[in-house]
């Protein structure tokens, strides 16, 4: 019975222009997308190759990222050079692959057009299931069968994420072939298992609106009316909300300003430096002590940015769309913890460099970092925020449930 | 040569909304199979309500409704195994063709393996016109949905139909072509249950016609019975008089 | 008349279930958006402020053996844009500063890129509220004013009396913009109550000017999709078809055009990397530099070769008298050649960039969501305007630099004929504290209006069009 139905649903989609409309409109942006953003990459690619530093050289540079294409998240940040010196970390931005046009919005990648476009199409594709076809009168009629509104409600959510998904791994599939017959963009097994995985997050973030538009359709009579309730809840739930928790946050926590900061260093630089010459026995010890005294309120200064940054996310996750991106861009391995274990790596080796002595002779040992496991990912928070959209799926799909049962068919 | 037990069966039936109107007020009612009855009204007066608990559409505030001896509230999905429903107005699937729509609740109705050629069969007995068959439905005028979803009844082939108010927009040839398939389909053994406000209509083909009033049956008579009294006059006089002094 | 529907619309917009939800979004989020950026806008002043006193220190104290051995380098520092308040823009992916050496210039960190995890999601400020999400609840409220009253058939009822139809629509764009903007107007006026409570300068200069502009321009904006959801409502039969038209058209306009043409002007126009640009400059510069330090050993070994030592170093001999002007022709020939192949480069560069950013600018200009963002930005001083002018000061700063500091100091390198090489310095005396200031010449009011034309035509044509297209297809609608 459910195959019939999801038959049905996915014959009647076949059979509408808005659908071709919708598929086609993201068939264009996606492809667009992927082709842009591996542009993007090359290109930075070839200025690694440009600015990778020599064998011996102390700069710390990771090469930019293949599944930056997909998510870029802090790509940008990460892939700046950091070049250990007496003072601490000098990072250089590399090249800044802003947008021309609009700075103002986030790369167009592919996380960027699921977060918000195809979020809109799944809710293009749930908004009226219900309350159209109480509208047409065949919700009466179907009813009359022995269906179980479940069974109903099943099949159809079936049927359309059906017709959502199959599209949607089809274009993608096609853009990632193109996109193979680069040579300069070449993906790993890992890197490629880490794709589908984003993919899979995308679906789950996808269902989850089409079963919010489930539900908001089971709630009201006319489907007009269901669009307009379901716009306003969309617009929160991927433009304002992800950011709130970020503006609240950082009225929470007070970072520590620049001039402070500053200060602190001063006292410390001036204090160790007058101890270099009244006791200049000890002249290596007081500059080792110097060093990691403002290394630890470097790591002060990060405790609390990461504290910020929790923070944020805790309350951002309010809206699925937030922790969707952070699920994506983490298992790209473009993501906040990512960024902040690299920050820590990149301590850790100017103090390799320093200690060794050998900042000056181009001697240095290479800067080594490897990614974090996807399972390691997971571990750290990637598993909780696809928990979380799991949650969320499961709480509109079951409210859309009580609503269907309880629908008024007439 | 009616056989004795009904196959639908109101028993006892009342129905209170949530806004406190009372739309059925203790509703006895009993169709046999090979029999067609007519229920008669006033708008409002309850028959669309009747008609919507019989499909379960609602629960009832009292009272039972038996499908072929299952109770409805009790065991809904049974129940509809051996129910057909038309609806007043029925816009169906707008972008499917007849034949797809008809399709898509033939399997809901759990009859499978059908041809193109059975739903055509159903489609010409309902006198819908061949070049619509393959149509979208979209652009189908009221008469024509209307006859499709009688062939939507008829294909299911359940031993009980529910109309309501089936001939509503029907052309009058239609509406005299589907009299005959009411027939048919009563001859086929099928118990009929069926809302209208074509009194002349009710005369002809009912076996048995009700008429209701403030969701109560206010009378009831066979075709024997109504053959010697003048249906129209009973239908207004019982709609002047006062509301029942019970 | 027109009266007459002008209060039904307002009193219809207002008593459906959508209004309420409206004026909460806006007078919750419009203040929020303004006072979190007040805030944010007050942490970076304060930034700046101390940056600047710490490099000024620096600068007082700074020594021409530091310049010229470039351990210290001279920095400018842009002053935040108070009104980033109202929109970010490019406010915090400009450098906050450039440094300044005798081989060019270098932009320092943006303000977002230590805090750049804390944006993965995006901004939130009153443009972008206004352009994302009231513009979105315009197009909800006016899909369905023709479309649903005609499935209501209070179109026909209406119609049936003494009222011209272009009086009918006057009246809902009218009745209905109206229920929309006063919420609109309050919020506007909370936030700045608000601001006004933190101590923002509101009242200082043209900023009572720019502040009143961006109110109109975000009022206009709002009219536009409001207009546009009308013009599509009187060109659809049913409600929801409209409402299904209208997303895909506020979809396109917000998030499509505005990528798309810069996707566009990317491929049309590919522009090198910096990088690369840095790299061949940073090329062209050594291998001069290696030539002219060949050329003056040539010479060095050709009048001194001779001559018996020391003669080098006695100011008055006569080999030093023929050499010191050979050598200050060679390092004057060398450094206009330097510089004029470095500005080739930079201007050709310059162009490419400029070339693709006009083409992604006018291609994006096609969405009048693209334009309101632009030219709300550059009235705020956060836009390309600004980015413009940045480094237009930066460039003038260097020049300034160049001959005030930089040409003071000399650096000769020669490369002998054995290969050997040789080194010396010479420095005047330079008065490091009457150094000039790095400073920016804002953008006035009428400079902005200018330079935005483009943006104004684009939302000023997206007001008209729809306003003219509604009234065509309304006269003709069907009202059945
Ligand atoms: N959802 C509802 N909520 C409250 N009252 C209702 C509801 N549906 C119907 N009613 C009331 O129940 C009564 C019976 O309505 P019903 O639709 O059964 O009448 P009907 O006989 O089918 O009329 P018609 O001939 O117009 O189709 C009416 O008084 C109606 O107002
Ligand atoms: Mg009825």
């Amino acid at each position: 019975m459910v195959g019939t139905i999801a038959r049905k649903e996915i014959a009647e989609n076949l059979l509408s222009y808005k659908f071709f409309v919708v598929i086609l409109l993201s068939a264009v942006l996606i492809f667009t997308s992927l082709f842009v953003m591996a542009r993007d990459y090359t290109g930075r690619v070839a200025d690694y190759q440009l600015i990778k530093p020599k064998p011996g050289e102390p700069i710390a540079v990771l090469p930019p990222n293949p599944l930056s294409v997909f998510a870029k998240g802090l790509e940008d940040s990460l892939t700046r050079s950091f070049e250990p010196n007496f003072n601490g970390i000098e990072a250089r931005t590399g090249r800044s692959s802003a947008n021309n046009v609009f700075a103002f919005f986030p790369a167009p990648d592919f996380v960027y057009i699921v977060k918000v476009v195809l979020s809109l199409v799944a809710l293009l594709f749930g908004f009226d299931l219900i309350s159209r076809e109480r509208e047409a009168g065949t919700l009466k009629l179907v009813l009359a069968n022995p269906v179980s509104r479940a069974t109903l409600l099943f099949g159809k959510w079936l049927g359309n994420m059906l017709s959502l998904g199959v599209p949607f791994f089809l274009i993608t599939g096609l853009g990632l072939v193109v996109l193979s017959l680069d040579p300069s963009f070449r993906l790993t097994a890992s890197g490629f298992g880490r794709l589908i995985l984003i993919l899979a997050v995308s679906l789950a973030y996808l269902a989850l609106f089409l079963s919010l538009g489930l539900f908001i359709s089971s709630v009201t009579r006319r489907s007009a009316s269901s669009l307009v309730v379901l716009l306003l809840i969309w617009a929160l739930l991927v433009f304002v909300l992800p950011n709130t928790g970020t503006l609240l946050a950082r009225q929470i926590v007070e970072l520590p300003s620049v001039r402070a900061m500053q200060e602190k260093r001063e006292q410390i630089w001036t204090r160790e430096i007058l101890l270099t010459y009244s006791d200049r026995g000890n002249r290596d010890a007081h500059f080792k002590t110097m060093i990691d005294e403002i290394d630890l309120l470097e790591e002060d200064y990060r405790n609390i940015f990461d504290r910020l940054v929790r923070l944020a996310k805790s309350l951002n996750r309010i809206s699925p769309s937030a922790a969707f991106v952070y699920a994506a861009t983490e298992i790209a391995g473009t993501g906040a913890g990512e960024e902040s274990r690299l920050k820590r790596e990149v301590v850790r080796y100017k103090n390799q460099v320093l200690e060794s002595g050998t900042l000056e002779g181009n001697r240095a040992p290479a800067f080594m970092y490897s990614y974090r496991s996807v399972g390691t990912v997971m571990a750290e928070g990637g598993l909780f925020d696809v928990a979380w959209l799991l949650v969320f799926n499961i709480l509109f799909f079951g409210a859309a449930y009580a609503a269907v049962v309880r629908y008024d068919v007439r | 040569m009616i056989p004795a037990n009904p196959i639908l069966k109101a028993d006892d039936l009342s129905k209170r909304y949530e806004d406190g109107v009372l739309a059925l007020d203790h509703l006895n009612l009993s169709v046999r199979a090979g029999e067609v009855y007519c229920l008669l009204g006033a708008n409002g007066a309850g028959k669309t309500t009747t008609i919507n608990l019989f499909l379960n559409f609602i629960p009832p505030t009292t009272g039972t409704c038996f499908i072929n001896g299952i109770d409805v509230t009790k065991d809904p999905l049974e129940a509809k195994k051996h129910v057909a429903f038309v609806s007043e107005n029925v816009m169906l699937y707008g972008n499917f063709t007849a034949r797809q729509n008809l399709d898509f609740f033939a399997k809901l109705g759990g009859k499978s393996g059908l041809t193109r050629n059975d739903y055509y069969r159903v489609m010409r007995r309902v006198s819908l016109q061949e070049k619509a068959f393959e149509q979208r439905v979209k652009n189908f005028s009221k008469g024509m949905r209307q006859k499709l979803g009688i062939s939507i009844a008829i294909i299911k082939d359940a031993p009980a139909i529910l109309l309501d108010e089936p001939t509503s927009g029907l052309d009058p040839k239609a509406a005299e072509e589907f009299q005959e398939i009411l027939s048919e389909l009563k001859n086929e053994g099928k118990a009929i249950l069926m809302s209208t406000h074509d009194i002349f209509r009710a005369k002809d083909i009912g076996d048995r016609v009700g008429i209701m009033k403030e969701g109560r049956l206010v009378m009831e008579r066979t075709r024997e019975e109504l053959q010697t009294g003048d249906l129209v006059k009973i239908y207004i006089d019982y709609m002047k008089s006062e509301p029942l002094a019970v | 008349m027109l009266n007459t529907i002008v209060k039904k619309e307002a009193l219809e917009t207002i008593v459906s279930y959508r209004f309420p939800l409206f004026a909460l979004i806006c007078l919750l989020l419009i203040p929020l958006g303004m006072s979190v950026n007040q805030a944010d806008y007050g942490k970076r002043v304060r930034d700046y402020q101390e940056q600047v006193r710490l490099a000024d220190a620096a600068a007082a104290a700074l020594k021409i053996q530091d310049v010229m051995a470039g351990t210290v380098a001279i920095k400018g520092f842009r002053r935040p844009a108070p009104l980033s308040v109202f929109t970010q823009g490019f406010e915090s992916t400009l450098p906050r500063y450039y440094e300044f050496t005798q081989d060019g210039f270098k932009p320092g960190e943006s303000v977002g890129g230590g805090e750049s995890i804390l944006s993965v999601q995006g901004q939130v400020d009153f443009v972008f509220l206004v352009q994302m999400v009231v513009s979105l609840i315009a197009l909800l409220f006016a899909s369905d004013m023709i479309s649903g009253e005609k499935e209501a058939g209070t179109l026909r009822a209406m119609l049936s009396n003494r009222l011209p139809r272009d009086t009918l629509l006057a009246g809902k764009i009218g009745g209905g913009f109206l229920a929309l903007w006063i919420p609109f107007l309050f919020a506007f006026l909370i936030g700045a109550a608000l601001l006004l409570l933190g101590a923002f300068p509101l009242f200082g200069g043209d900023t009572p000017a720019r502040v009143a502009t961006i109110f109109l321009a975000s009022s206009f904006f709002v009219l536009t999709y409001f207009v546009i959801g009308i013009a599509v409502s009187a060109s659809t039969a049913k409600a929801r078809t409209s409402l299904v038209a209208i997303l895909i058209l506020w979809a396109a306009f917000q998030l499509i055009i505005p990528k798309m043409s810069d996707m566009a002007a990317r491929l049309i126009h590919p522009v090198r990397t910096e990088t690369e640009i840095s790299l061949q400059k940073s090329l062209l510069v050594r291998s001069l530099d290696l030539e002219t330090a060949k050329e003056l050993g040539r010479q060095y070994d050709l009048i001194f070769g001779g001559a018996s030592p020391g003669t080098a170093d006695d100011e008055k001999s006569p080999e030093r008298k023929k050499w010191d002007p050979i050598r200050d022709g060679i390092q004057q020939r060398a450094r206009e050649q330097k510089s004029r192949q470095l500005a080739a480069i930079d201007e050709t560069y310059l162009q490419e960039k400029r070339r693709q950013l006009n083409l992604a600018l006018n291609l994006s200009l096609v969405s009048p969501s693209a334009a309101f963002a632009r030219f709300s930005a550059d009235v705020c001083g956060t836009g390309e305007l600004e980015r413009g002018k940045y480094l237009d000061a930066v460039r003038s700063h260097q020049n300034t630099l160049e001959t005030e500091l930089f040409s003071k100091v000399k650096r000769t390198l020669m490369i002998h004929g054995g290969g050997g090489t040789s080194m010396s310095f010479t420095a005047m005396p330079v008065d490091t504290s009457k150094l000039p200031k790095f400073a920016i010449t804002p953008a006035s009011l009428a400079e902005t209006f200018k330079a935005d034309g483009r943006s104004i035509f684009s939302l000023a044509f997206w007001l008209i069009v729809p306003f003219g297209f509604a009234y065509f297809k309304f006269v003709k609608y069907d009202v059945r």
